[in-house]
């Protein structure tokens, strides 16, 4: 009661309010995504209390979830990636004067959508928690190896090999600096600058905004001359008629936005594929060509990934995607530990997100309506404008996080290695996780040896839990290396 | 059906290959030469682990773990090189990439990612080196200018220059503009020093 009363504070919901508002014109810009915003803004909450940056947080991730949708449906150009099947149903809508309508469908559903994610935060954190606690230090390490793998794996598609390239190559990075056992110094080439080890909030910015400034602004691409909005009325009436897709769409993005890696885009793209093979055939018909059912599909199943982002993130510590591990950062900042303890460790913090969720969907659902017409102005705007202006926020985000210049030379090496690693079809989401979850599997392994150190080798298969994770793990890399290939 | 696969009619306009993708954007002759980088990446990382001490037990050695990770990526880094060898990689692998090489920066926008790259550096460099603090106080509050400021002026009017081309006067005002706004926002709404001075 005390946390609903807390987040229900005027000074908390303007913070949300603000945030949802910042998330909805970022998502609506062409270029600029949800990760981006959140990695951006890790270094703005430095300078915040631990719940305004909560809050703050979490309306930007919600707002620019939707924002995407805008642009998508208007000017054709998705703001965000996982827009794209909004934009490829909705446009065609808006060519034929029925834009504001598919907006309003894609704004209910994405109402919806943040419902069902949180409906199924809110059953699942006590079951996961339960569970969680019963991990030790050898299902810890391989929690941590499946999130690396799975992240690889659904980051790079039908390249799973270069995900987990990715991933490994984030493990090094990770192991840059004291460890955490012995004291030992490593990689650091006797430059005590890193025996810190290397923060993954630079890495974050660097490789999720100047990486992405350095691949769109140079780019001759002119923003597309925005459409009359038209009248936007919410169909939530007609949302009945859409009911079971909404449904099933909102299940497949919470269980999608829970595997690590797999963020919003696999979310929307997954949903509209099932939601197209199992749509009545009249209603198939129009998929492609401007389909109402098509947009509830991947928009009630890209917010739906927020929920489901939250539910590893809270409770294993293992961010679901990019953006969650954003949040992560903004936590950890305030010493906020998540985890198996977070009920023990920061008692009503679960509650006090639980109720950011909602008052940011609440608001979400507002102000999308009203910031429809002015994002319409923006997309005048063009990108070669804005996106000089994330050059100065990246230098000061990556420095404000410990006051190190050393992090800002951190991120600028960080975005020209992710413009690189784009240029040769590396996905970098897979980095970021294991340079998070690279500590955590490093000493979880050793601490889990040294347990074993006198034992019989097959000690190790004498824990369920940690056999089902070695089955879930080995099954991650054959499914990479065998099933894709053929 | 995983989401990676394509199907019908509406995804001839867009098609899903993963949450990042990359698979249009590169070649078997990319995939090589990132496998020999990657490769002696991970040959360095197992050479540096056996260099690191052994406190106590072997099961809690500090290059463990590095050790085994760079292991498993030599073996990656070798499945990417098999590959890659396997569609064509190394014909003509030399005369191929300084070919791609040479058509990478015939393009326009390659060479303005590379200006812009020189740009960046400089200008982290360059905010990195100097250091200096102007404090004025004014009747209501403390009017403060720092190097990182006076540095980041100029450096975003000449991007704007640059990538947006207006006028030069349009784009030192927008400049300023910009760094005053965000610069103001970290430091006078949340209390957040900026890089060098504060």
């Amino acid at each position: 009661m005390e946390q609903i009363l807390l987040a229900l504070s005027p000074l908390l919901v303007a913070t949300a309010l603000l945030g949802v508002t910042l998330g909805i014109i970022w998502g609506a810009l062409p270029g600029l995504s949800t990760t981006m915003a959140m990695a951006l803004l890790i270094g703005l909450s430095t300078g915040m209390s631990q719940s305004v940056a909560i809050m703050f947080m979490l309306g930007v991730y919600t707002g620019s979830v939707f924002g995407g949708a805008i642009s998508a449906v208007l000017i054709n150009i998705p703001g965000t990636p996982d827009a794209v099947p909004t934009m490829m149903e909705g446009y065609p809508l808006a060519q034929r004067g029925e834009g504001g309508l598919a907006l309003g469908t894609a704004i209910a559903a994405s109402f919806i959508g943040n419902w069902v994610g949180i409906i199924l935060l809110i059953s699942f954190i006590p079951v996961l928690l339960t569970l969680a606690l019963q991990f030790r230090s050898w299902e810890m390490f391989l929690l941590a190896l499946w999130g690396i793998a799975i992240s690889g794996t659904m980051s790079a598609g039908d390249r799973p090999l270069k995900g987990w390239i990715s991933g490994w190559i984030g493990l090094l990075i990770a192991f840059v600096g004291l460890d955490a056992i012995h004291g030992v110094s490593r990689f650091t080439f006797g430059a005590h600058v890193l025996d810190d080890g290397i923060s993954y909030i630079p890495l974050l910015i660097g490789l999720f905004g100047l990486a992405e400034v350095l691949r769109v602004l140079p780019q001759d691409n002119p923003t597309g001359i925005p459409s009359q909005v038209g009248r936007v009325i919410p169909p939530m009436r007609s949302l009945l008629k859409y009911s079971r897709a909404a449904i099933r769409s909102g299940l497949i993005g919470t269980i999608v936005g829970a595997i690590p890696g797999a963020g919003a885009n696999v979310a929307s793209f997954f949903s509209y594929d099932i939601g197209r093979r199992l749509a009545k055939p009249e209603e198939r018909k129009k998929w492609g060509k401007g389909s109402y059912e098509a947009i509830v599909c991947a928009e009630v199943a890209n917010n739906a990934n927020i929920g489901g982002s939250m539910l590893p993130t809270l409770t294993l510590g293992i961010p679901g995607n990019a953006a969650a591990a954003a949040i992560l950062a903004a936590l950890e900042l305030k010493n906020v530990v998540v985890g198996p303890t977070i009920q023990t460790e920061n008692p009503g913090l679960i509650f006090f997100i639980y109720i950011g969720l909602i008052i940011a969907n609440f608001l979400m659902y507002g102000m999308a309506i009203i910031l429809i017409k002015p994002c319409v102005k923006l997309f005048s705007l063009p990108q070669t404008l804005i996106l000089p202006m994330i050059i100065p926020v990246c230098v000061i985000g990556a420095f404000a996080v410990r006051l190190s210049y050393i992090d800002v030379y951190l991120m600028l090496s960080a975005g020209i290695g992710g413009y690189i690693l784009y240029r040769f079809g590396f996905p970098v989401a897979p980095m970021v996780l294991a340079v998070l979850l690279g500590p955590l599997a490093d000493e979880n392994l050793r601490r889990a040896l040294l347990l074993l150190e006198d034992k019989e080798w097959w000690f190790v298969f004498t824990r369920p839990i940690g056999d089902i994770l070695l089955v879930v793990v080995l099954y991650t890399f054959y499914d990479g290396i065998f099933r894709r290939r053929s | 059906m995983t989401p990676n696969e394509t199907s019908g009619t509406p995804e001839e306009k867009a098609v899903f290959t993963g949450e990042e993708g990359g698979s249009e954007r590169t070649t078997p002759r990319k995939d090589l030469g990132a496998a020999v980088v990657i490769g002696a990446l991970a040959v360095a990382a197992m050479v540096f682990s056996l260099r690191l001490e052994v406190p106590t037990s072997i099961f809690t050695a500090p290059g463990l773990f590095p050790f085994l990770a760079g292991l498993s990526l030599l073996a990656m880094a070798i499945g990417l090189g098999a590959s890659a060898i396997r569609d064509g990689g190394p014909t003509n692998f030399f005369a191929a990439s300084r070919a791609a090489a040479k058509h990478y920066l015939a393009q326009r926008q390659s060479r303005r990612t590379l200006l812009l790259m020189a740009v960046l550096a400089g200008y982290v460099l360059l905010a990195g080196q100097i250091s200096f603090d102007l404090r004025l106080p004014t009747p209501f509050f403390v009017f403060q200018f720092s190097s990182w400021e006076a540095i980041s002026m100029p450096v975003l009017t000449g991007i704007l220059w640059i990538f947006w081309r207006a006028p030069v006067w349009k784009c030192g005002l927008l400049g300023v503009l910009m760094v005053f706004f965000v610069a103001d926002i970290f430091r006078y709404a949340f209390h957040i020093l900026l890089p060098a001075a504060g």
